[in-house]
């Protein structure tokens, strides 16, 4: 067992003593992380206060005088009356970047809405916009989802004075109440939602960044630069070198996807722009039992990962041969990742916790939405845990195979 | 294939078996090739045979060496005496232990050194001295004491905290001498040792070489260099295709060949028993 913890604490003082992989492995990503999402949020917020200061460019032809007072008593945007002759030349206006959107009512449009009988053709309004235009679009989406509503509204209270009879009931309507008595759910149930989602594809996917960049490395490196046959020269176990090496890389994943996941957790609210919902979200994940349960899916996950690429490195001959087989896994780790984004809500059958990744993914979903039941835990754990260790044993074997270790 | 080998006994008389460190009786080393190993040697045979039939022993305080041209086995024959390679046929001891079941044992007597076993390129020879040291399980005071000894003598403590990636090719020699002696191993086994050294640096190694088989150790080498042999060993194994042609003491092998000088004689068994063929090749 001496040494094992000799072989860990070199292999850790390879990162450790090295100023710039401590920087590329942990802190690099994290600021570029929070870097980037925080640009990414910013840009994002640029963009949209532009786009709500910028005065709308509007022509209407043929416009109703009501409808005319309706939008121009509550808006800054540039109204232009145009003529029905217009319309082609203002078309091209539109697609041009000139103007943002053209409203086209039929003649006489006041009249036949006044005069509607059952059985007649209901007047249609035509807009004109360009959606590839943030300006055009959102001008299109004021009318189509406030003015026009608004005006509808008006119309229908002159043709019937009360709207009540158009409305046979309403849902979830008391305003003020809504949260009391529509919403029931767990507490941070709701704002785990989106976590939820998000979180089990990041980790079980930024998991294995660590094992993939040190494993390799530090068993297919070594083979091929012939510093691993310098430890195997010496009467110290094969078993305690290969675990020593795997020990420390464990460490390291861990330690490198706890620095991504806290670089995620501050570096979304940067991105979502607002602070306090991803926050409230983060709050589900803060009581013991879930981040005990989250800590235990990862440290089983890493040690599957360690193992895998380990294998992997172990078996190849060059550093080049274990990356493009390890990238191989790390699709079909991400591909597990994606999948628990769209598991929708119901409860997933157990069978599907004994998935190793899809299994670890699940669990660390249903930690945040709050579902978790014991027997899906112990599951995805145990079957992770136990191919971690088959895979391990092959390992410690394959030391001891000289076709292996030494290419012979 | 003729076979042509003369055991010769440097002494004239029996050796006392106790004394015996290294023993290879019959030792035979076969590889396996795949497709492309087939491929690259033109040959449509997936066996190759490394080391053939090859007995050796070695006695305390002797300089033995191996001589033999690229592919002719030494390699091999060493690594199965480091227990890095089992042998396919023979057995192998050294110190009494057999290389299979006691390898443990066995690694922890020797220091073994090959051009094709480096030190990790992120570390200082400070750092790698101590490191094996503990992995050898010496105690710190033993490591310091070996780490000055060594370090002294071979000049290393101008970059002892320099990392060996830093360091010149014959830098690196002198530190991965000094790593592999820091246990004091009673059977030295190195593999070209002073290949890529400059003349100095050279002459400190074969120095040391001597100085170890004055205190009684057994010194085991292989090499291509003819004058170096001349000059250091006491017995010469010469090895054409895996095979022992030829051993005995500088002068035996001379009388033995009818040569001048050890690369006459060389050349003389050479084209006697070798294959003028290629040299080189997937293994050593």
């Amino acid at each position: 067992m001496k040494a094992l913890r000799v072989v860990m604490k070199k292999e850790l003082d390879r990162v450790f003593h090295d100023k710039k992989l401590v920087f590329s492995l942990f802190i690099l990503p994290a600021v570029m992380m929070i870097a980037l999402y925080g640009l990414m949020g910013m840009l994002a917020g640029q963009m949209m206060a532009d786009i709500a200061e910028h005065e709308s460019i509007v022509y209407v032809v043929n416009a109703p005088s009501d409808f005319k007072n309706l939008v121009l008593e509550d808006s800054d945007l540039v109204w232009n009356d145009a003529a029905a002759d217009q319309v082609t030349a203002l078309k091209e206006e539109v697609r041009a970047g000139e103007a943002d959107l053209m409203i086209v009512f039929p003649e006489q449009f006041s009249e036949s809405v006044a005069n509607f009988q059952a059985g007649d053709p209901v007047p249609e309004i035509k807009t004109y916009y360009n959606p590839a235009d943030d300006y055009s679009s959102n001008a299109r989406d004021i009318f189509g989802e406030y003015y026009f509503p608004e005006y509808e509204e008006q119309l229908l209270k002159e043709r019937f004075s009360d709207l009540s009879v158009l409305t046979p009931f309403v849902v979830d309507s008391a305003e003020g109440q809504e949260e009391e008595s529509s919403i029931v759910t767990n507490e941070g149930q709701a704002e785990g939602q989106f976590l939820g989602m998000l979180f089990p594809y990041l980790i079980v996917m930024l998991l294995f960044t660590g094992p993939m960049s040190l494993g390799v490395d530090a068993i297919a490196g070594e083979k091929e630069r012939g510093t691993l046959a310098s430890m195997l020269i010496t009467p110290a176990p094969r078993r305690d070198i290969v675990l020593g090496k795997l020990f420390s890389l464990e460490i390291l994943s861990f330690l490198s996807a706890i620095v991504y996941a806290l670089s995620m957790i501050i570096a979304i609210p940067f991105l979502a722009g607002d602070l306090t919902s991803s926050a409230s979200g983060v709050k589900s994940l803060v009581n013991v039992t879930s981040v005990l349960e989250i800590i235990l899916v990862m440290v089983a996950l890493v040690f599957l990962y360690v193992a895998v690429v380990a294998t992997l490195s172990v078996r190849a001959k060059s550093i080049k041969e274990a990356s493009s087989t390890v990238s191989v896994i790390y699709i079909l780790v991400v591909v597990a990742g994606v999948m628990t984004m769209f598991s929708g809500n119901t409860d997933p059958a157990l069978w599907r916790y004994e998935i190793p990744v899809y299994g670890s993914a699940l669990c660390i979903q249903k930690v945040i939405t709050g579902g978790l039941t014991l027997p899906a835990f112990l599951v995805s754990t145990l079957v992770t845990l136990a191919l971690g260790a088959v895979l391990t044993w092959m390992i410690t074997r394959a030391f001891d195979d000289e076709r292996v270790v030494m290419n012979a | 294939m003729l076979y042509w080998y003369h055991p010769i006994n440097p002494t004239g008389g029996s050796c006392l078996h106790e004394e015996i460190m290294i023993e290879i009786q019959n030792l035979t080393k076969i590889y396996k090739l795949n497709k492309k190993q087939m491929a690259e040697q033109k040959t449509k045979n997936a066996l190759k045979v490394a080391v053939d039939d090859l007995s050796l022993s070695l006695k305390p305080g002797e300089i033995y060496g191996l001589l033999g041209p690229n592919g002719a086995g030494k390699t091999t024959t060493l690594r199965c005496i480091a227990t890095l390679l089992k042998p396919t046929e023979g057995h192998i001891t050294v110190g009494g232990y057999d290389t299979i079941k006691d390898s443990a044992k066995v690694r922890r007597q020797i220091g073994f050194l090959t051009n094709d076993i480096k030190l990790d390129p992120q570390f200082s020879p400070a750092y790698l001295i101590r490191f094996f040291g503990q992995l050898h399980g010496l105690d710190d005071e033993t490591i310091r004491r070996r780490q000055e000894e060594l370090f002294t003598y071979f000049g290393i403590h101008d970059f002892e905290n320099k990392k060996v990636d830093e360091l010149s090719t014959g830098m690196k020699q002198k530190a991965a001498i000094a790593v592999s002696l820091v246990h004091d191993p009673d059977i030295i086994i190195f593999d070209e040792p002073t290949s890529g050294l400059d003349i100095i640096t050279a002459r400190g190694v074969t120095d040391y070489l001597k100085e170890m088989k004055n205190a009684g150790k057994i010194v085991l080498i292989s090499t291509h260099i003819m004058s170096e042999a001349e000059k250091l060993c006491d017995r010469i194994g010469i090895i054409i295709n895996g095979r022992k042609v030829c051993e005995g003491t500088l002068a035996q092998i001379l009388a033995e060949t009818h040569a001048q000088d050890l690369e006459d004689a060389f050349f003389h068994l050479y084209t006697t028993h070798g294959h003028l063929e290629e040299e080189g090749g997937a293994f050593r």
